[in-house]
């Protein structure tokens, strides 16, 4: 599922996974795409919470975009996501993508119930990947 | 009829059966006594009552006898001479003599009207006449004396022997030959007197008035029985109704055996005496009638008469109804009460049997706490116990296949988990592997030896084969879980999006698609995406060549049903015929395969039996065409099972 919104340029992406491995996968595809927002990496849900009230203090700016992995020891994704979106003030912001290895129909319910505005299953190949990253800017289709 | 019923119906009817048995038989034995007791009493007074008539006949010979022996008619029978005056006025004084005796005698006997001495001479000229008329008694004086000898009872008495005594038959007397009115039954003795010589005198005949003879024998206000009184032939001389006596006298015969026709034995085979029971309701009841020959004589047996006893028992039927009323009323009591207790006894004893048969459908219908008699001795105990024995078996069985169902489940379960971890752990890495393989490519991928490059093609080519197995694994182990549901779908726009997804390979390998009208079909969506997907894939993978054509087909089955035949055919790519068949097993691989990882195939004959339809394969000169059908939808399988 796509988000149709054009992200803001300026405003950083934060891509949050466990894995290493999968945020570098991410971040390259995503240096190899149109998309030339600045980038943060987490690797954990209390991080990311932590990251957003520093945005609720405006000590940072609110993100364009959140990549958000499921499977993530501690809080997952799915908990974190819940967390954020009972905050005031994060209700609708911001633009959360559950991005997972998971395609499991429930998962993809799961995440719309909880308040993510889309879901994406992580591409196996890494131009399906910077397609999906492609997605995000105004000349897409 | 149930157990139960029989065996109270059989109780009460045996119960009933006996007590009635017991009731006729009894019955029959009270009355065949009662009757015989009757017969013989009725026999023994028949006994004793002609034994007096016989003595009253008795009594009427000697008399006639003694009036033959006196001396008057002695001297009377030797001088016959009449001439001399000596002998005229001895003889007249004999005569006085025996008319006194003669008169004395009629005194004595109330039922003798007629005493006289009857000589031979002068044709049969009475000699001394004494007769009662009425209460008189008279004698006949000598003018008025008749001449005798014409008739018959003096011809039959003196021809007789001395001694001899004539009787004649009983009947009634005449006048003038004509039946004197009012009636009167004669009977008439007589003895026969010679002389000194030996020739016959005359006869001493008396005439006895047979009525009141009878009579004074058996006064018919003393008795209680009818009396019948017969002669020789039958013909009824004494008769309660008196119209039906005499009747040879009238010309017309009344006998005895057109009363009591089973008397007939008396008068044809010579019987001495018979019992015979009339108008007999039951055995001891009706008329007892009872004939007896009598003798007039010890020694002559050629005379005799028939006395006749009948006794009415019907007052015995009144007696008996009474009593069968009160022994049928006790015996009723008495059988009701033997009917309630074998009622009550057979129930008791049928008890435990429907409690068992309540028990064994209880069972049946899957019930527990049963009430099982188990402390029983017999039969009902023993199944009792074998009934609990079964049903604790069954319940142990039941638990055991519980168990194991449990179990199956939760290894189900845990297989599935596994399934699911494990291809999903598995899917991680694969994936990382793949991705990373790109990366390098992407940003070495010129700096590369051609070496390195076809060692980095071959790391990419095998995490992407490890990826699809895993999802193709995936598919086949969701397959079975039967947590999809059909769908009315379009299916030419599912194959259109299907198309979709390969439209960079169709159009970088210039493939022509074509897609034929395709039904609406109630299938499992995102499985005929997958069955659609890898046929095409697998077209795609095997055919060579440039212009390759893929069509997408859907043709009307003939079979039965409108069931629809779908296909995927492309060019380019040929199966042998002897290895049609072997395509949809899993892991196969065609030698002309250039690419695929063999699953792609038995996971779409998978598909097909989900959907209980065909999957086969046909091909010829430089095509291959993949058919399918999907069957009907199976009961119970559209939702989780």
């Amino acid at each position: 599922m796509a988000v149709e919104a054009i992200i803001d340029q300026e405003r950083p992406i934060i891509f949050v996974d466990d894995s290493d491995d999968d945020l570098l996968i991410a971040r390259e595809c995503y240096l190899r795409s149109k998309l030339k927002n600045p980038i943060l990496s987490l690797q954990s849900g209390d991080a990311l919470i932590e990251h957003l009230e520093r945005v609720e203090t405006n000590e940072v700016a609110m993100p364009a975009l959140v990549l958000l992995d499921i499977n993530m020891p501690g809080m997952n994704g799915f908990e974190v996501l819940s967390e954020i979106r009972q905050r005031d003030g994060f209700k609708s912001v911001p633009v959360i993508m559950m991005l997972t290895n998971s395609d499991s129909p429930r998962d993809v319910e799961m995440s719309i119930q909880l308040g993510a505005n889309g879901f994406q299953t992580k591409p196996y190949r890494t131009t399906e990947y910077i397609e999906f990253f492609n997605s995000f800017t105004a000349d897409s289709d | 009829m149930t157990i139960t019923s029989q065996v109270r119906s059989f109780a009460i009817g045996l119960v009933a059966c006996t007590a009635g048995s017991i009731g006729l038989v009894v019955y029959w034995g009270y009355t065949s006594i009662i009757a015989t007791e009757q017969r013989q009493t009725l026999e023994r007074y028949g006994e004793v009552e002609a034994k007096r008539l016989h003595y009253a006949f008795q009594e009427l010979s000697n008399d006639v006898r003694l009036l033959a022996g006196l001396p008057g008619v002695r001297g009377l029978s030797r001088f016959r001479d009449t001439d001399s005056a000596i002998v005229q006025s001895r003889q007249q004084r004999w005569k006085d003599g025996l008319a006194a005796v003669f008169t004395e005698m009629l005194r004595a006997k109330s039922h003798y009207v007629q005493i006289r001495l009857i000589g031979v001479a002068e044709n049969g000229r009475e000699l001394v006449r004494v007769d009662r008329h009425m209460d008189d008694i008279q004698r006949i004086a000598e003018q008025e004396l008749q001449q005798k000898g014409g008739r018959s009872y003096f011809q039959e008495a003196i021809r007789l022997r001395d001694g001899q005594l004539y009787l004649s038959q009983i009947n009634l007397n005449r006048e003038q030959g004509l039946v004197e009115i009012p009636y009167r039954p004669v009977l008439r003795a007589a003895i026969p007197v010679s002389d000194s010589a030996g020739e016959p005198f005359g006869i001493v005949i008396i005439n006895l008035n047979f009525a009141s003879f009878f009579d004074e024998l058996y006064p018919s206000e003393n008795l209680r029985d009818t009396y019948y009184l017969a002669n020789a032939a039958g013909d009824f001389l004494v008769h309660p109704n008196p119209d039906l006596t005499y009747g040879f006298d009238f010309g017309k015969r009344y006998r005895v055996p057109d009363e009591f026709p089973s008397l007939s034995s008396l008068f044809d085979a010579a019987d001495s005496e018979e019992t015979v029971r009339v108008d007999a309701l039951t055995v001891a009841t009706g008329e007892l009638v009872h004939f007896r020959k009598v003798h007039f004589f010890d020694v002559d047996e050629s005379r005799h008469l028939f006395l006749g006893i009948a006794t009415n028992h019907d007052e015995v039927a009144r007696s008996a109804a009474v009593i069968g009323g009160r022994a049928t009323l006790i015996t009723t009591i008495l059988l009701a009460f033997a009917m309630a207790a074998a009622y009550l006894l057979t129930s008791r004893l049928t008890r435990p049997l429907n409690q068992i048969t309540a028990a064994a459908q209880q069972i049946a219908e899957g019930g527990s706490n049963i009430d099982l008699p188990v402390d029983r001795r017999d039969e009902t105990g023993t199944l009792a116990r074998v009934f609990e024995q079964m049903l604790s078996g069954l319940k142990e069985k039941e638990q055991r296949i519980q168990a194991t169902n449990r179990s199956l489940q939760q290894s189900n379960i845990d297989l599935e988990h596994f399934a699911h971890v494990a291809s999903h752990d598995l899917r991680e890495p694969a994936r990382r592997v793949a991705g990373m393989a790109d990366l390098l490519m992407l940003s070495e991928g010129d700096g590369v030896s051609t070496e390195g490059r076809d060692l980095l093609l071959r790391i990419q080519g095998a995490a992407n084969k490890m990826l699809d197995q895993i999802s193709d694994f995936r598919v086949l182990a969701e397959i079975g879980q039967g947590t999809l549901l059909r769908r009315t779908m379009n299916m030419e726009e599912l194959v259109r999006s299907v198309l979709d997804e390969f439209s960079n390979e169709l159009e970088s390998r210039r493939i022509v698609v074509d897609v034929e009208a395709l039904p609406t079909l109630d299938v499992y969506e995102s499985l005929t995406r997958v069955l659609y997907r890898n046929l095409i894939v697998n077209a795609i993978q095997h055919a060579s060549g440039a212009q390759m054509r893929l069509l997408l087909t859907a043709e009307e089955s003939t079979a039965g049903e409108a069931d629809w035949i779908l296909g995927v055919r492309n060019t380019g790519s040929q199966i042998a015929e002897d290895h049609l068949v072997n395509v949809f097993a899993p892991f196969t691989r065609l030698e002309t395969a250039t690419s695929g990882n063999g699953m792609g195939l038995s996971v779409c004959k998978r598909i097909i039996d989900r959907h209980s339809g065909q999957i086969w394969a046909e091909s010829g000169t430089d095509y291959v065409h993949f058919r399918f059908s999907f069957g009907k939808e199976e009961h119970g399988c559209g939702s989780d099972n």
